[in-house]
């Protein structure tokens, strides 16, 4: 063949990433998460080699380990039993036992600064949930009416309200033998409402009630709030921690019941047992909202456990889109980048309840019995700035790529070629990154991170969580298993694997609305790794649809409340807070036992 | 018209909501950069063989935006849709339903049919949508966003083809993401 014949051969025309890698090393530095991994292990984060390997000191590298050790032995020394011991198991700390930045802050933390039994704001998270009951009002005040004459006035709520503060910290109303707790012991129990009605919110005590309007909500969300709840009471119960802790989320409903119908006996001085039985119906029965259901018999929990908790719930639960205008996503990324980076960073910073909800705590605690690997499944959400760098990256390409659109539809068609970008560039970027496969270290956490961005950015785009579900099924059972030939712990996951029509299937043992379905669902039932991704989906489907709330407006409003211990807004703060042992829960026994 | 109506035109068209839409019989005779000679309507490869010819590799802009790219193959796949102004057979050319080509950047080549390494990204659109994006009309996403096409692979691959036939239509290039600055692989 001469050369005037020869065509370009595509065989012939190679490049080495590797050394491309050098050329766009500057590009590198500007990345968050080029900068977080610096900073954490003290390396040039894209090298392979650590030169420091086996030199780092051992477990005295940590602050925080060293107070173990010395724990351990005062504990032996003290009981006569050996406790935590240094000395057992591998010698800890030939690798670089490497600090964990708490993304959005500067706040550095030891690893097991974030294990949810040594942080307390982690514990409180899952107590104010747990506690939590919604009982609606209206039916009670109806039978209150028909059934014994009484007239329901702004005055007698008022008074109502009043009264169940009390017992529902653990007063007395109606006997004099009735035991009474300290109310020390049970200082974060208390009664709200929530309605839409300006004209009942104007006439009940300001104190008694979460105000849609004076809680942070955006006007656009708050409107739409007020709007779905309408003139209906509702009210909020917080049972104490303390409850809670000695009993489980199942308590929660029967203190409601017991306290907020002896405050109604009081209140509307009501005798007879036949009035008060239909009473206390009305009251803890008939128009309860609880946060969670009771989970399958071999999951066997009670009401209001993370386990029984829908997606939706949790998606509502979360409290960090609350500041964002109600607008449909797409059309804020396509017309304003940072404004859409906004959103995108607020899912981000809401993943932190989700994953520390599903992973820590329902897989990790409640499921596996409370080692400590979840503990970095889960900060893979929340720490390393890992999730807000890919966020801003990918809201880049959405912003020049999606205008001149009026909608994107639910299609599968439309969202399967955003997802295979976003996913391989983060697959990339693992691969760049030796440091980042070092701090997400086993396939769960990169399941978990890769599902919830894939599910995420769908949903926002086209507001179906179902889509969103689809996304993650295909980045964690095709991209990644194509590109890595595993997936999550193993790959033995059945959500690990395709299996789309059970994720679609809307019968009831398969699937359903996914807002509805949870960690209970059969085949979710025991999965790290997943959970956070479809909760992520609902969210982000809400924000893509324009939406103030995923499933329950109720649930909403009332995780706003700012009375709550743990902040549901600036999660990632209270738990840099409690990692700095600066973060007060509530539920201490002090009151009641030696000083110490 | 003026050359600048013509462009105001244009650039209502760009802002316009993307619709498909069949492009009048003899559109091609409006190119300054088609070969002469092109009776009917060219294929796809015909087209893409024109404009490399007579507006990308004579495009200074463009020479230097390739020349940063590492080697690039795109593989296009074009749906043929039948003109509605084909009436008789004459006037139908024999195209394939399915038009492949295959297209090389850095080096700078063109071919018919499938190539012979895997491409970095693959292409699936219609005929009419693809011509309008050749000829600036419209942007590469737009018939993607609206499901009437698909792309499969390298999303850098992508924005290296867009930045390309911006330059080619001297249209200033849309700011990449900071991620994938022109040439990342």
């Amino acid at each position: 063949m001469s050369d005037k014949d020869r065509r370009a051969k595509e065989s012939e025309y190679t490049y080495e990433l590797g050394k491309l890698v050098e050329k766009f090393l500057p590009t590198e530095k500007e990345r968050l998460i080029y900068k977080t991994m610096e900073k954490t292990f003290g390396l040039h984060p894209m090298s392979n080699v650590d030169p420091l390997m086996y030199k780092r000191g051992g477990y005295h590298q940590k602050q925080r380990k060293e107070e173990f050790a010395e724990w351990g032995k005062k504990i032996a020394i003290e009981r006569g039993i050996p406790s935590y011991n240094r000395a057992v198991g591998i010698p800890l700390g030939q690798r670089a036992l490497e600090p964990y930045i708490i993304s959005g802050t500067d706040v550095i933390v030891d690893y097991d600064d974030l294990h949810h039994v040594n942080n307390a704001a982690i514990q409180q998270m899952l107590d104010d949930i747990k506690r939590t009951v919604i009982i609606n009002l209206d039916m009670t005040h109806r039978v209150l009416q028909v059934r014994a004459g009484k007239e329901i006035t702004p005055e007698t709520i008022n008074l109502y309200l009043e009264t169940v503060q009390h017992t529902i910290a653990g007063g007395a109303v109606a006997q004099e033998h009735m035991a009474e707790i300290h109310p020390g012991l049970t200082a974060d129990a208390y009664c709200k409402i929530i309605t839409g009605n300006d004209d009942i919110i104007d006439m009940i005590d300001r104190r008694f009630v979460i105000n849609i309007d004076k809680v942070g909500f955006h006007p656009s969300r708050a409107a739409l709030l007020k709007k779905a709840i309408g003139d209906t009471i509702y009210m909020v119960v917080r049972a104490p921690t303390i409850a809670v802790r000695m009993a489980d989320g199942g308590v929660t409903y029967r203190w409601a019941a017991m306290q907020s119908s002896m405050a109604f006996i009081s209140a509307y001085r009501l005798t007879g047992e036949s009035i008060i039985s239909d009473i206390a119906y009305a009251a803890k029965s008939a128009q309860v909202i609880q946060i969670g259901e009771r989970t399958w018999f071999s999951r066997a929990r009670a009401q209001n456990e993370p386990g029984g908790i829908p997606y939706g719930y949790y998606a509502d639960i979360q409290q960090c889109d609350d500041t964002l205008p109600a607008e449909p996503y797409f059309k804020i990324i396509a017309e304003d980048l940072e404004q859409g980076r906004r959103y995108m960073r607020n899912v981000a910073k809401a993943g932190t309840i989700l994953a520390l909800m599903t992973e820590l705590i329902w897989y990790g605690l409640y499921m596996s019995g409370g080692l400590g690997f979840s503990t970095g499944v889960a900060a893979g959400a929340y720490c390393g700035n890992v999730v807000e760098d890919l966020l801003d990256n990918f809201a880049e390409i959405q912003h020049t790529s999606i205008s001149r659109v009026k909608t994107v539809p639910p299609r599968w068609t439309r969202i399967k070629f955003i997802t295979d970008m976003m996913i391989q560039a983060a697959m990339e970027t693992y691969e760049k990154y030796p440091s980042l496969m070092e701090y997400h270290w086993g396939g769960a956490h990169r399941i978990s991170l890769v599902g919830s961005l894939a599910g995420s950015a769908a949903a926002m785009l086209t507001g179906s969580p179902m889509i969103g579900q689809m996304s993650m099924n295909y980045a964690i059972g095709m991209l990644m298993k194509e590109g890595w030939v595993r997936t999550g712990w193993a790959g033995q996951e059945v959500q690990d694997h395709l299996g789309l029509a059970y994720s679609c299937a809307f019968r009831m043992d398969e699937g359903g609305l996914i807002e509805f379905r949870g960690p209970n669902t059969p085949y979710a039932s025991y999965t790290a790794g997943h959970s956070s991704g479809a909760i992520g989906a609902c969210l982000a489907a809400q924000l893509g649809r324009g939406r103030a709330w995923a499933c329950n407006p109720v649930i909403k409003v009332a995780f706003a409340d700012p009375d709550l211990k743990f902040d549901f807004r600036e999660p990632r703060l209270a738990i840099a807070k409690a990692a700095l042992r600066e973060f007060m829960p509530a539920g201490e026994r002090d009151l009641i036992i030696p000083s110490h | 018209m003026s050359n600048e109506e013509k462009s105001i035109n244009k650039e209502e068209k760009q802002t316009a909501e993307y619709e498909y839409k069949e492009l009048p019989d003899g559109w091609w005779h409006e190119l300054d950069w088609i070969l002469p000679g092109r009776e009917k309507e060219p294929t796809l490869y015909e087209l893409f063989h024109d404009m490399m010819i007579g507006s990308i590799v004579g495009n200074p802009m463009s020479l230097e935006i390739a020349s940063k790219m590492v080697p690039r193959i795109i593989l296009i796949e074009i749906e043929h849709q039948e003109h509605k102004t084909e009436k008789n057979e004459e006037q139908k050319r024999e195209k394939e339903e399915i038009e492949y080509v295959r297209v090389m950047i850095n080096p700078t080549d063109i071919k018919q049919g499938i190539p012979q390494a895997e491409p970095d990204l693959i292409i699936h659109m219609l005929y009419y949508d693809f011509v309008r994006i050749l000829t600036g009309e419209i942007d590469m996403m737009a018939p993607i966003w609206a499901g009437n096409g698909w792309i499969l692979g390298n999303l850098t691959c992508g924005l290296d083809l867009r930045d390309l036939l911006a330059a080619s239509t001297d249209k200033e290039a849309q700011k990449r993401p900071a991620m994938w600055p022109l040439g990342s692989p």
